[in-house]
């Protein structure tokens, strides 16, 4: 009995996998899509107070440059720094990626520290004409004129705390796992009527 | 509901993206084992309730999550200035 | 009646509708109002008034109708109290009054008491509470509109954000003519405007039948509005059968848009929203509002079929229907004229009073007289005659009259009188400017002496007034005005270099020219001259209350509950300025408005919750695990706003059944729980040990790695707050627990303490709560199952012990494994990525299955570690315990050199005293009586000395157990005290408990090794 737990594979659940559907959509619809985007890794990177630390350990560790206020920037790989504070960014990486960076993360300049959230939340894609108007039933933010190409904010969505960028055409929101029911809930009902 | 300027954010939010955070500048004392009961007491409990003006904190819990300072008037609700919290080097890389 | 052959725009003779009303059948047609509807029908009374119980007819067309109160539809879309004139009708409608006019009414039986029963009758009358409490429940069951809902909203309401640099209220000409400008002379800004009724166009409407050019400019208008509405990606938006009814800070203003038809409809399996609340955050406001006509003030003016004089002109011109056949105009203005001219034009009979003495007549009044309309001037009403509908008036001439601008009225009316006969009387004694929106944050108004009327405050920020709402009530005038307002808005926003205005006459500040209040001291002093038709105040109330000193406008307004209804004043308030004004001998200005709040008109309190209700009222928090859960058939308990297993019943158990076997199976072989819904924190950097050295009130700086160390966390005032288990991972890193309700809190405050007190600190704190999934796996045989489940852990115990983690991999997960214990028990808790909890719960199951393992909740959990003394905070304290007060003096560090949070308090003499609150155990002299958690210990003087703050059945021990705050109690221990109960159906029910220590079970802590 011993041996045969480790030839069980560990099934890993994606956030969004219990209330989509079996093609991983949460809202398909016309001028209307919502689709989890899973299989990425999230760092949190904090940073010191000595901004040239900071950028050396960006461009060393994550070969990424630290984004300005509300700002993301794009690495290689498909990886993603975004700002949530003036010392707190988040780096979005494939898992690869994240692995081969396994080493550096050992020897990080004083005050700059990194914590692995990758399991706390989860993604969703929005595409469609009706994006705008679906998160408008329950964002106070100004999506519509505030959120352009390349801005990244954390916000309320209803009670809950998302945070949202846009990229190329598409709306992200990153949600905790634990909101996600409540947050998926909400999109489901005011996508019926919309 | 009214706006407040995160000034780290430096964007307009609506007021339920922050809570409040009591009196402004009441610094904790350097030796509470050196003050007296009732001034020990002043600091835990004792707040101006000033009608007017009001230096006041405020945190940005669903955004950037800092604590930062607020004068409002308690009156009109009027926000007649924001400004930050100590010091953070802030050129931030880009 | 309906006028035959009307031509109306809004309302289509080829969809005809069927409707009741107090039970009897109607038809009416689409673009009717229940009211316009109603008087097509002949209906004549639709209501009865508040404290007398009058019989009321209608008043207006509009939110300002004070009388015409219904009740829609029944069951789960039953809607109290709405106005006959808001209510748009639809194929189906079913409503009744609010209270029946058609009925038996003992108020009104009473009449020849009323005049006994002034303003303050109730108040002097049963102010000995004794004789209030014999008849309260009779006169609350007499009075008041309506009966409040007993069943569950139906209906589905949707919130709306909205942002927009320009938000324009009101869709008649104004809010047209500011929506143009605006758009056409800006490039990007959004616009948005908002109307309460179906079209827009307000009152222009009126104008249609009599003045060709207003017609053409409102289908050009709005027609360049559709064109672009209609654009791609356009950024008007035009939200109409939408009221604007809030305005609060930073120009954030809610307004209630209704479905077309007013109810839901299901198409498609999908019910679509009854209503919207569009919650609309503007950069600027234009205020288009317009005002509300008063009437004019006399004696039973509150007769059926007495109606203000644009109303009926809006009924005729817009609805098509007129409520009588001989119809008398009243007024102290020109408008009066237009309503005549439009009744003769249909063939109507009518007259015209004017209350003003002939000269420097208007055109109007000079066309009316051509068309052959009899016309009376200097002529007021005394009277109007009739029981219940009016049948004609008493007239006298006006003899003395002041002129402007003098404020005291000196009107004398000559005692001669002649009587009218008329069926209808339209009443019209100036317009109020409709200010209320722009009150509602503080905004002031001011009493203009020229316009007789209350302007909003002359500038606001972000903010214009145009049309008349600020007393230009010519169409062609408010064009200019909203166009001049539009341009300077313009401007502030940077759009426009400089505003192009155009200025306009004085006049047009009173185009009507309106004449002063009609208040003359006959008239006021006569009974039954009624201010507030929905509260029955009379001028005679406001006498009453100025002479009982209640002489500022809102100790008037409350003494007589004036302005206080449903219609919440608007035909009533000014004139009872007016009015007191008058018998203060002050102006106008003096007296002053009362406040204006939201809301402007009534909001549904489904609207106001949106789809926040049922399940969407609260976030349900769930781990990862929880399908699991709900699979096995589990209760649960909602923690904050986790949804947390409560107990897991098995074939029919109930609680008790479940937990006894839940407890015995962790005492006795194998228990699982899910404690993910922990607060966990990343504490990093070098000052970490620092750090928690400040906010616990234990020592951190000899914390080993690998080693686990339970914290207390005090606040300032010395009281506990929280409490959990710390772990450290290396020297700069470790993860805190916090309580599953106070994490979000605890972190706020660490994050608090860092930020503004400690920025020296190099720390930096991460919420780690969702980020892993905590499979704790409890009981005798937990070693066992853990080497199965992990083959790279040695789980000695001398090797692995008590307070101790390591990092293993659990079924080929990366973990973190930590021997921690909430039960006394041997336990394990398995920390993964979140995303594999559910598969390491599944795994654990299946593993444990020889032990029979299982499965256990938030119930059990309470039970065990009660069994054990150990403490839940929030539960066994409630923010006023401290650390002394629950027995754990052991957990005070005695030698740090930072004077930790709540340290300094400890030593204050009122934390000191031996008679404070402190945590004792309590066991039940009958040992199977479990009491309720919550009940009082009271002493023999009668006075309660503490309280039960948890109580269970042990099935460990076989008895009950409890915990409860003592006064005094750690040095009462073996006393008897006595809990008191009071029992449904059995009375006082008095429970001897003996003081024991809080710790019930293995006193010793010899199980948390696994010994049997």
């Amino acid at each position: 009995m011993s041996k045969s737990k480790n030839e069980i594979e560990p099934i890993f659940r994606s956030t969004f996998d219990p209330v989509t559907d079996g093609d991983g959509f949460l809202i398909n619809q016309k001028n209307l899509i919502s689709q989890e985007v899973s299989g990425n890794s999230l760092l949190v990177l904090r940073t010191s107070k000595s901004s040239t630390n900071n950028t050396k350990a960006a461009k060393d560790i994550f070969n990424l440059k630290l984004p300005g206020a509300l700002e993301m920037t794009n690495g290689d790989n498909d990886s993603k720094c975004f700002w949530i504070s003036p010392d707190e960014f988040w780096v979005l990486l494939k898992p690869n990626h994240k692995m081969e960076i396994e080493g550096k993360l050992a020897s990080l300049p004083t005050g700059v520290s990194i914590s692995d959230n990758s399991g706390a939340y989860g993604i969703l894609e929005f595409t469609g004409d009706q994006t705008n108007n679906l998160l408008a039933r329950w964002m106070s933010y100004d999506i519509e004129d505030s959120l352009k190409d390349g801005k990244a904010v954390s916000t309320t969505f209803g009670q809950a705390p998302v945070f949202v960028y846009r990229h190329k055409q598409s709306l992200f929101m990153m949600v905790r796992h634990s909101f996600s029911h409540y947050v998926a809930g909400l999109l489901k009902d005011s996508a019926k009527r919309l | 509901m009214f706006l407040i300027d995160c000034p780290y954010c430096k964007e307009s939010r609506d007021q339920n993206e922050f809570s409040p955070a009591g009196e402004a500048f009441i610094a904790r004392p350097q030796n509470p084992e050196a003050l007296s009961d009732e001034e020990w007491a002043d600091y835990v409990f004792y707040r101006t309730n000033h009608k007017g003006d009001h230096w006041e904190q405020w945190v940005h819990t669903a955004g950037c999550r800092k604590y930062f300072l607020v004068k409002r008037s308690t009156i009109s609700h009027e926000i007649i200035q924001v400004s930050t919290f100590g010091e953070i080097d802030s050129e931030n890389a880009s | 009646m309906r006028i035959a052959n009307h031509k109306s725009s809004l309302i289509d003779y080829s969809k005809p509708l069927s409707f009741i009303f107090n039970n009897k059948s109607y038809k009416g047609y689409q673009g009717d109002s229940l009211a316009s509807a109603l008087i097509a029908n002949n209906v004549l009374y639709f209501a009865r008034s508040f404290k007398y119980g009058r019989k009321r007819g209608l008043m207006g067309a509009g939110v300002e109708e004070p009388n015409a109160l219904v009740s829609l539809e029944i069951g789960g879309r039953y809607t109290p109290n709405m106005k006959a004139t808001e209510v748009m009708l639809y194929d189906g409608l079913s409503a009744v009054s609010s209270s029946n006019p058609n009925s038996f009414d003992f108020r009104a039986m009473i009449k020849p008491v009323h005049r006994f029963m002034p303003a303050g009758f109730y108040y002097k009358t049963f102010i000995k509470q004794k004789v209030w409490s014999l008849v309260e429940d009779s006169l609350r069951s007499l009075s008041g509109f309506s009966k409040a809902p007993s069943e569950v909203d139906e209906d589905v309401y949707d919130h709306v954000f909205q942002h927009t640099e320009i938000l324009i209220v009101g869709g008649g000409v104004a809010g047209i003519t500011a929506a143009l400008e605006v758009l056409n002379h800006s490039k990007s800004a959004r616009v948005i405007l908002v109307d309460e009724r179906e079209n827009l166009g307000g009152e222009l409407i009126n104008e249609f039948s009599t003045d060709e050019s207003s017609f053409a400019w409102h289908k050009d208008n709005v027609k360049k509005l559709l064109k672009f509405k209609n654009e791609e990606n356009s950024r008007l938006k035009i939200l109409t059968s939408a009221t604007a009814y809030a305005w609060y800070d930073h120009n954030y203003i809610e307004v209630l848009q209704t479905n077309a038809t007013g109810q839901s409809t299901l198409s498609e399996g999908v019910q679509s929203a009854r209503k919207a609340l569009h919650k609309i955050r503007a950069g600027e406001v234009i205020l288009a509002t317009g005002a509300h006509e008063r009437p004019m003030l006399f004696e039973t003016n509150d007769l059926a079929n007495i109606m203000l004089s644009q109303s009926v002109r809006r009924y005729l011109e817009e609805f098509g229907v007129i409520s009588g056949k001989k119809v008398i105009l009243y007024g102290n203005n020109d408008s009066i004229y237009s309503t005549a001219i439009d009744l003769n034009n249909n063939s109507i009979n009518c007259k015209v009073i004017d209350a003003r003495a002939p000269g420097g007549e208007s055109e109007i009044v000079l066309k009316a007289k051509d068309s052959g309309i009899d016309v009376l001037q200097g002529y007021a009403v005394k009277k109007a005659k009739g029981t219940s509908s009016i049948t004609g008036i008493e007239i006298s001439k006006v003899e003395l009259q002041s002129k402007p601008p003098h404020w005291q009225s000196k009107w004398r009316l000559n005692k001669d009188t002649q009587t009218l006969e008329c069926d209808l009387l339209a009443t019209s004694g100036g317009f109020n400017p409709v200010v209320h929106l722009d009150c509602h944050c503080g905004g002031k108004t001011y009493f203009d002496e020229y316009s007789q009327s209350f302007l909003p405050q002359k500038e606001r920020k972000n903010r214009k007034v145009c049309g008349a709402v600020n007393s230009v009530g010519f169409w062609k005038d408010a064009i200019v005005d909203a166009k001049n307002k539009a341009q300077q808005t313009l401007e502030s926003m940077g759009e426009v270099k400089k505003a192009s205005i155009q200025p306009l006459s004085k006049e047009c500040l009173n185009y009507y020219k309106v004449d002063r209040f009609f208040t003359p001291i006959e008239i006021l002093n006569k009974p039954k001259v009624f201010i507030d038709m929905q509260n029955d105040v009379t001028t005679l109330d406001v006498a009453l209350a100025i002479r009982e000193g209640y002489q500022s406008i809102e100790h008037i307004k409350r003494y007589t509950a004036m302005g206080f209804g449903t219609d919440q004043g608007k035909t009533g308030n000014i004139n009872g300025i007016a009015v007191a004004a008058e018998f203060l001998d002050v102006p106008m200005s003096e007296v002053g408005t009362t406040t204006f709040r939201p809301a402007y008109t009534g909001v549904d309190f489904g609207a106001m919750a949106g789809r926040e209700v049922g399940d969407f009222f609260d976030p349900q928090r769930y781990t990862t695990i929880h399908d699991s859960h709900v699979e096995s058939g589990a209760e649960f308990e909602v923690v904050g706003q986790w949804y947390r297993p409560w107990f897991y019943p098995k074939h029919g158990e109930d609680m008790h059944q479940a937990v006894n076997r839940e407890c015995r199976a962790v005492r006795k072989s194998l228990g699982m729980m899910d404690a993910s819904t922990l607060g966990k924190i990343d504490v990093q950097g070098k000052d970490a040990r620092e750090f928690l050295s400040r906010v616990y009130t234990n020592a951190w700086m000899k914390l080993a790695p690998g080693s686990c160390r339970y914290g207390l966390m005090c606040n300032e005032k010395g009281m506990i707050i929280d409490d959990g288990v710390s772990t450290c991972i290396n020297d700069n890193h470790f993860i805190m627990t916090t309580t599953t309700g106070g994490a979000a809190s605890v972190y706020s405050t660490l994050e608090m303490w860092l930020q503004t007190e400690w920025s020296d600190l190099d720390v930096h704190l991460n919420s780690v709560t969702d980020q892993f999934s905590t499979v704790a796996v409890v009981g005798p045989n937990a070693r066992k199952l853990m080497e199965i489940l992990c083959q790279d852990v040695d789980f000695n115990k001398d090797s692995f012990k008590f307070m101790q983690w390591r990092p293993g991999t659990v079924c080929g997960v990366n973990a973190r494994i930590m021997r921690i214990s909430f039960s006394g028990e041997l336990a394990y808790e398995i920390n993964v990525e979140a995303n594999y909890g559910r598969f390491i719960w599944d795994q654990v199951a299946i593993a444990g299955r020889p032990w029979n393992i299982t499965p256990y909740g938030t119930e059990s959990m309470h039970v065990l570690r009660a069994e054990k003394g150990f403490i839940i905070v929030g539960q066994d304290t409630d923010g006023s315990m401290t650390p002394m007060d629950v027995n754990m003096n052991w957990i005070l560090a005695k030698d740090k050199p930072f004077s930790y949070i709540g340290r300094r308090s400890f030593s204050i003499s009122a934390l000191n005293t031996n008679d404070r609150l402190q945590l004792v155990g309590l066991l039940t002299k009958d040992d199977q009586v479990v009491m309720p958690e919550g009940a009082h210990i009271i002493s023999n003087k009668g006075v309660s000395i503490g309280y039960v703050t948890s109580s269970y059945y042990s099935p460990a021990l076989g008895r009950s157990i409890a915990l409860a705050q003592l006064k005094g109690g750690l040095s009462k221990m073996t006393e008897t005290v006595l809990v008191k109960i009071v029992q449904e159906k059995q009375g006082l029910k008095e429970i001897p408990c003996e003081v024991s220590s809080s710790v019930f079970y293995d006193i010793n802590g010899e199980k948390v090794d696994g010994n049997e």
